[in-house]
């Protein structure tokens, strides 16, 4: 047996010290994962996106609501360390013009909302693996991914940071519709 | 698992990482950490018909008893000392996990005399 991973998300109000979402699906195997990752006009993980889509504005962007997600480690292992992850390692159908998708690592919720998260990486066009962000990682025994100190190794059960991501429609879309689907993926060293 | 590891200690003790992959000295960690600070002269990883080798008293490698160095064997290197994990690549569409591959790396690391670090790392899928 080694460490087993599931896909945890926050929403809601920002809550606690130090903040984290009102709503955590998955937190310490609660067994409500968040079962999509789809970004859309509502901070939750059970609505359709086609009910709630980001429509293409008249001027400026629009913005979905940004998905906080982190990966929890549970099992058996004496180390997991090396973390990197990428929002999108391929797609299926390449974004359209004025559509794009960022993200970013971090420990720092905020209620989520439908403006700008300034989330600082672009993940519009593929970012191979090896040039993912770095990821790391927070003991349960700590807190979660809001903890303020994680480390680059884990060595009993935990989270990673959050693993957030936005998409974005400026008005110049053209194309409006299912985006293609996106493969991201994580990376770990485990012994 | 695909490949499991075994090892020699310098006191002559061998150790056999079992399926389960559990610790005997701590059930809450993996076989590797009733190792990670021993001693240890060969550690090899096995499966799949394949025997991958690491010799951490010379620093030579082999693959099914071919034996071959990675490093010049003139070059002073200090007190070399395993390195082993399996790196997990994960790919999800969404939440829903598409592919899952494991890459097992071993190998040693040393110090020269300029203090710099040196790494041969082995890499099986």
């Amino acid at each position: 047996m080694a460490a087993t991973f599931a896909w945890c998300e926050d929403n809601g109000t920002q809550t606690g010290s130090p903040v984290h979402g009102t709503t955590r699906g998955g937190y310490g195997g609660s067994g409500t994962n968040p079962t999509n990752m789809n970004w859309k006009n509502i901070d939750d993980v059970s609505s359709a996106y086609s009910s709630y889509p980001i429509t293409v504005p008249p001027s400026g962007s629009a913005y979905s609501f940004p998905k906080y997600q982190y990966g929890y480690f549970t099992g058996t292992f004496t180390q997991i360390s090396s973390g990197i992850w990428s929002a999108n390692t391929a797609i299926t159908v390449a974004f359209p013009t004025g559509v794009s998708l960022k993200g970013t690592v971090t420990s720092t919720y905020a209620t989520p909302a439908a403006t700008d998260a300034s989330f600082s990486t672009d993940f519009t066009s593929v970012v191979s693996i090896g040039s993912g962000l770095a990821v790391n990682f927070v003991p349960a025994s700590s807190g979660g991914p809001e903890y303020g100190s994680p480390s680059s190794t884990l060595s009993a059960t935990g989270y990673t940071q959050y693993l957030a991501t936005q998409l974005i429609v400026a008005s110049t879309c053209t194309s409006p519709g299912d985006t293609g689907t996106v493969t991201a993926t994580l990376r770990y060293n485990e012994n | 698992m695909k490949y499991l590891f075994r090892c020699k200690f310098t006191d002559g003790r061998t150790y056999i990482q079992r399926e389960d992959d559990l610790s005997l000295k701590d059930k809450t960690k993996s076989a590797f950490y009733d190792v990670k600070d021993e001693n240890i002269d060969v550690f090899w990883i096995e499966g799949d018909g394949h025997v991958y080798l690491v010799n951490l008293i010379d620093g030579s490698f082999s693959i099914d008893g071919i034996e071959f160095f990675m490093h010049d064997r003139d070059e002073k290197l200090n007190d070399k000392k395993l390195v082993y994990y399996r790196q997990h690549t994960h790919q999800f569409n969404g939440t829903d996990e598409v592919n899952h591959e494991i890459e097992f790396h071993f190998g040693w690391q040393a110090d020269d005399d300029q203090g710099n670090n040196v790494k041969h790392i082995m890499r099986i899928k």
